[in-house]
């Protein structure tokens, strides 16, 4: 017990990582056993999350339940694990989205082993980014989460999905090579020839002309990963075509793992070369909101509806890292999260009306709601939580950022809030078209969601209504984090 | 039990958890659905009409929500003479139309879902009424709007419901934007969200202008809370959604789209009188916007059929009215017709609803003749009716009247002129829905074959009836409740005599002109034909948004959506091409055969042992 609790971190890279070797031995006719080993695998994360968010020591902050076992000394490369008050919600956001996200894949019947080794395989690359505090390691998880996609776009997606799943991969390790050359920069030019993010923070000294480009080099980087415009093409292509679990993880999870580099790399790092960028990053993330709001106005693809309203939402997380200040960086770590459960449950509905509808045409579609009222209410609450009706989080995470970069840059609050109306426009021509009025023929025997399809809903849907309700269950975890990177910042 | 008055929310958003979890799931149509609502709702009007003896103790409580920053924001409620009777009009309108819904909506597949979505409404608006921050009154303003759109689009099989809820939705929001961006101003310029903190800052002049003079200041924020105000009451440019909301189920017209959540922004006013109350271009504005939207709709209100719209173009305009008192400076005026008009006019749509539960129409040229045949609704209806007019001693009158006297007395003539001339045009309409409804022979065959609505309906009809004719009483009440003093303004008999006399004159014509009307319009005869259309467009505001303003968005939107996949897009795949054109050009060059390696490698470094001798001979 006590070996679990020193290395709970590890256990969340660990368990879906050795759960993936064990499904490799299991028969693969043998669908149930390898569907039940990811369930418990994740489920498990999930617990494990959450007793990191129960002994999170709140009061004290700073990175906590550290590990760290030198790996390659001579080089300053060191297996070294931590979760301050932002990453430790973006675990939890992991955990929920994996675990929802195998119940929402229990319909795959082409190749399930594979499928669900490789998902694993996956997640445990995202654990590994957020739980890292070596920028080697960091990186290395980096490339483990981008690379299975290219595989589970490829063989279970759906659409242009070799396409897509080209553009998803190359576009990203685009971005990984700014990152990596960035990387090593800061490692020639760092005093002790470190990796290690603390003992960077602690001792390198960076002139403010290497901060900016360097800088530029991680915004670029990651931002790709972060879908800022105009950057951003390959993921409507990605999302919709990969299956809905990939989906779920990409846009949930992977999206917020580009926003979290700018963040933990870029602005703590090299804090003079985020605050000489922060008004580009700041406009650019308005045009993410408003253009990406226009874009899912102009789809007819209901997949690529919410792709882009996450292009869009994205925009609000960047927005509120430009603002850096206590309220917008809690708005947009906050965003992080209830963007991530938001469309991931979004994935999850748009995968489960396709597989009974068999067509994405919202044009096609109509009066669902009749025959899936549980679908209808789950993406109306997801809905809600998109334009930011108040009692979803994504209330909480959209006001905060709006109010708090109101004090950095006025002008952006002003256009970046009409994003909301344009959300709303959209978001409720959908529900109308999907959900309400007369419905076509050939849909009378449409099913609602049955057993194992209603855990992401019921999850999901849960979680939105209680961050915004009791959005305290995040902030104050974010506060500290906040708080840390803020005084890296020089703002506090 | 008044200490306990923040409760009262509470208890309707259990109900409404019950109801959904419980009896939504099985689509239960069994009365016993509606318990748990008009159980809460009831427990919600007591504890409402125990609050309303102890406003003056400053009852108030409050609890951490959200700690960001330097900044806690606190929830909580605070009574005080406007909230506490706020609650007693939202409870008690509330309590009629749950108990009459349990008659209309019998039998409806969606019987336990309407029930939930009620008691989440009473239960946000109860809230937005008893909310001591700006935060929480926005929180709920925008809760309001959603149970709004869940029920107008009740019956979402209907396309024109389905349509109208997202109209509503939508447009109402587009005011919001200026809410909220006029909130995030005031809470930094005051440094809280709490209300009578700014309040306080306001009076004692230390609010700190973020920009301008602090006059300027103010009158911006004071403008944009009213952009909220205008979308939430329906005001001119922005009324449109509130005729289309009647798709909605009858009682929710009443409840909602009359009574209580349209007078939200009306309150909203009221609430931030301190701030509308120190600009004179704030309080202009607030006056041109209501006067004109009260002329606005009652001149459209002449020319619907559908009983439900008439109804709605009238309470546009009497939103109109208030929002005009409130702007003249008179606040307790605004709010007591508030309070007089949330009786009268929900009477009057649920005795709507009442007759169009018996014809199955809503179109009054299908009606006539149903006084003989349902005399419960047709005198409850009269007595709606007449109140709205504004006829002495209904409560309309006294209301009215002291809208009107604010606007003589504050020598506004724009003011007074909409004020007598929208009276006038109020006691024309109304005789002509009560003449066509409930007058005449009938014009159609379930019109022939109508009864009266059961008890469970007629009687929330007579108690609501009891309430339009009496609440005049309630005016020095509102008065002391809301200024601590209880003299009645002084009346002044010459105006209120011309008032009555303008409103008989309406009466009068508008029976003259339909007691023996049949499927035509005599109004479009007597007026010119260019302005009826104008009227029956209704002024052309609704096709200016649909053709226009619509159309230019979903323009943005498809041509966004194509430079997004063909222009950004496009200079992606540009690249991947070119890059993948480049690699085919020069693909020969590893054909695999190792003697063209070897022969490449040969003349490579002859050539750079040719090019170092030739560098340094």
């Amino acid at each position: 017990m006590d070996w679990i609790t020193k290395h709970a971190l590890s256990l969340t890279i660990l368990v879906p990582f050795v759960t993936c070797l064990l499904i490799l031995l299991v028969p693969p006719e043998r669908k149930t056993v390898v569907r039940v080993m990811a369930a418990v695998a994740s489920g498990i994360t999930l617990l494990i999350s959450l007793w990191l968010c129960l002994n999170f020591d709140v009061a004290k902050g700073g990175i906590q339940f550290e590990e760290r076992l030198e790996w390659l000394p001579m080089t300053g490369v060191s297996y070294h694990l931590g979760v301050d008050g932002v990453s430790i919600t973006l675990v939890l956001l992991t955990a929920f989205i994996i675990f929802t996200g195998v119940f929402a894949s229990w319909t795959i019947e082409h190749r399930t082993k594979d499928f669900l080794a490789l998902l694993l395989f996956l997640v445990t690359g995202v654990f590994g980014v957020f739980v890292s505090v070596d920028l080697f390691f960091f990186f290395l998880f980096y490339e483990i989460a981008v690379l299975p996609m290219y595989l589970l776009i490829g063989i279970w997606g759906t659409g242009r999905k070799e396409y897509a799943a080209m553009k998803l991969t190359l576009y990203l390790l685009l971005g990984s090579a700014f990152i990596l050359v960035g990387m090593l920069a800061v490692y020639f030019l760092s005093p002790t020839k470190t990796f290690d993010i603390p003992e960077l923070l602690a001792t390198a000294k960076f002139t403010t002309e290497q901060q900016r480009i360097l800088f530029l080099l991680f915004y670029v980087g990651f931002g790709i990963l972060a879908g800022i415009w105009p950057l951003h093409t390959w993921s409507p292509d990605g999302h919709a075509s990969a299956p809905t679990a990939v989906s779920m993880l990409h846009a949930g999870v992977l999206m917020k793992l580009g926003a979290f580099g700018v963040l933990r790399v870029g602005m703590s790092l090299l804090p003079e070369g985020a605050q000489y960028w922060a008004p580009l990053m700041g406009t650019i993330a308005v045009i993410n909101i408003i253009y990406g709001a226009f874009s899912a106005m102009g789809q007819t693809d209901l997949k690529y509806v919410i792709a882009y309203s996450s292009v869009s939402h994205m925009g609000v997380v960047m927005l509120g890292l430009a603002g850096m200040n206590a309220i917008s960086l809690t708005g947009s770590t906050m965003q992080m999260f209830a963007h991530g459960i938001m469309t991931g449950l979004f994935f999850a509905l748009v995968g489960l009306v396709y597989e009974k509808s068999h067509t994405r045409d919202i044009l096609k579609m109509g009066g669902f709601a009749e025959k899936m009222p549980g679908i209808a209410v789950a993406f109306v609450i997801g809905g809600l939580s998109s334009f930011g009706l108040p009692g979803t989080g994504g209330f909480v995470a959209e006001f905060l950022t709006f109010w708090g970069v109101w004090q950095t840059y006025p002008w952006m609050t002003y256009i970046g809030v009409a994003g909301v109306v344009i959300t709303a426009t959209y978001v409720l021509r959908v529900v109308q078209k999907v959900f309400f009025g007369k419905r076509p023929e050939g849909y009378d025997d449409l099913p609602d969601a049955r057993t194992t399809e209603w855990v992401a809903l019921v999850v999901l849907g849960a979680v939105i209504i209680l961050t915004g309700v009791m959005p305290r269950l995040l902030t104050d975890f974010l506060n500290v984090g906040v708080h840390d990177y803020l005084r890296l910042l020089g703002k506090v | 039990m008044a200490e306990y008055f923040w409760t009262a929310p509470l208890w309707c958003v259990a109900a409404s958890l019950v109801t959904a979890l419980l009896f939504v799931p099985r689509r239960s149509t069994r009365w016993v659905s509606a318990l748990p609502t008009i159980l809460a709702v009831a427990l919600s009007a007591l504890l409402a009409l125990s609050a309303w003896g102890r406003y003056a103790d400053g009852l108030h409580v409050q609890a951490k929500w959200l700690v960001v920053g330097d900044w806690s924001i606190s929830v909580g409620a605070q009574l005080d003479g406007l909230s506490a009777l706020m609650m007693v009009i939202v409870s008690t309108v509330s309590l009629a139309v749950q108990v009459y819904s349990v008659g209309y909506m019998a039998g409806d597949s969606g019987f336990a879902r309407y029930f939930a979505v009620m008691a989440l409404f009473t239960a946000a608006m109860l809230g937005l009424v008893i909310a001591d921050n700006l935060l929480l009154l926005y929180m709920s303003w925008e809760l309001v709007g959603l149970c709004s759109y869940l029920l107008i689009g009740f019956w979402y099989r209907k396309p024109e419901a389905a349509n109208a809820a997202k109209k509503a939705f939508v447009v109402t929001r587009f005011g919001d934007v200026g809410f909220l961006l006029g909130i995030i101003l005031l809470s930094y310029a005051a440094g809280t969200w709490q209300i009578t903190e700014i309040e306080a800052k306001v009076a004692s002049g230390t609010l700190n202008p973020l920009f301008g003079s602090l006059p300027q200041f103010v009158t911006v924020v004071a403008l944009l809370l009213f952009c909220g105000a205008v979308g939430k009451s329906a005001q001119f440019p922005l009324h449109i959604w509130l005729p289309d909301a009647m798709e909605g189920p009858t009682p929710v017209s009443a409840l909602i789209h009359a009574a209580t959540m349209v007078a939200a922004g009306v309150f909203l006013v009221a609430r931030t009188f301190f701030l509308f109350a120190v600009s004179p271009t704030a309080m202009q504005v607030v006056t041109v916007v209501g006067g004109f939207t009260a002329f606005m709709a009652a001149t459209i209100a002449l020319t619907q059929f559908d009983i439900k719209r008439v109804l709605a173009y009238s309470t546009i305009s009497q939103l109109g009215y208030m929002m005009m008192a409130l702007g003249l400076g008179d606040r307790v005026a605004a709010m007591f017709h508030l309070g007089t008009h949330a009786y009268f006019k929900s009477l009057l749509f649920l005795t709507a609803g009442s007759v169009i539960h018996a014809t199955h129409t809503q179109d009054m040229r299908e009606m006539g003749g149903l006084y003989g045949k349902m005399k419960v609704t047709a005198i409850t209806a009269l007595i709606g009716a007449l109140a709205l007019a504004g006829i002495f001693p209904l409560s309309g009158f006294w209301s009215k009247d002291e809208i009107l006297l604010a606007a003589w007395q504050g020598g506004h003539p724009f003011a007074l002129t909409m004020g007598v001339l929208t009276a006038l045009l109020t006691a024309f309409y109304m005789t002509r829905l009560w003449v066509l409804t409930f007058l005449g022979e009938p014009r159609s065959e379930h019109a022939g074959h109508a009864h009266e609505s059961p008890a469970v309906m007629s009687v929330p009809l007579l108690l609501l009836a009891v309430a339009a004719a009496v609440g005049g009483l309630a005016g020095g009440a509102v008065r002391s409740a809301l200024e601590g003093s209880g003299e009645h303004a002084s009346i002044s008999i010459p105006l209120a005599l011309g008032a009555t006399i303008v409103a008989l004159i309406g009466i009068f014509a508008g029976y003259g002109m339909y007691r023996s009307a049949g499927k035509e319009e005599p109004l479009q005869r007597r007026l010119p034909a260019s302005l009826y259309t104008l009227l029956e467009r209704k002024w052309f505001v609704d096709d200016f948004f649909t053709f226009v303003v619509a159309r230019l968005v979903l323009l943005a939107a498809s041509v966004i959506a194509w430079v997004d996949r063909h222009v950004v897009d496009g200079i992606v795949n540009a690249v991947a091409w070119f890059t993948g054109a480049t690699g085919a050009r020069l693909r020969w060059l590893t054909n695999g055969q190792a003697q063209f390696y070897v022969l490449v490698l040969v003349i490579s470094i002859l050539a750079t042992v040719a090019a170092v001798l030739n560098r340094f001979p």
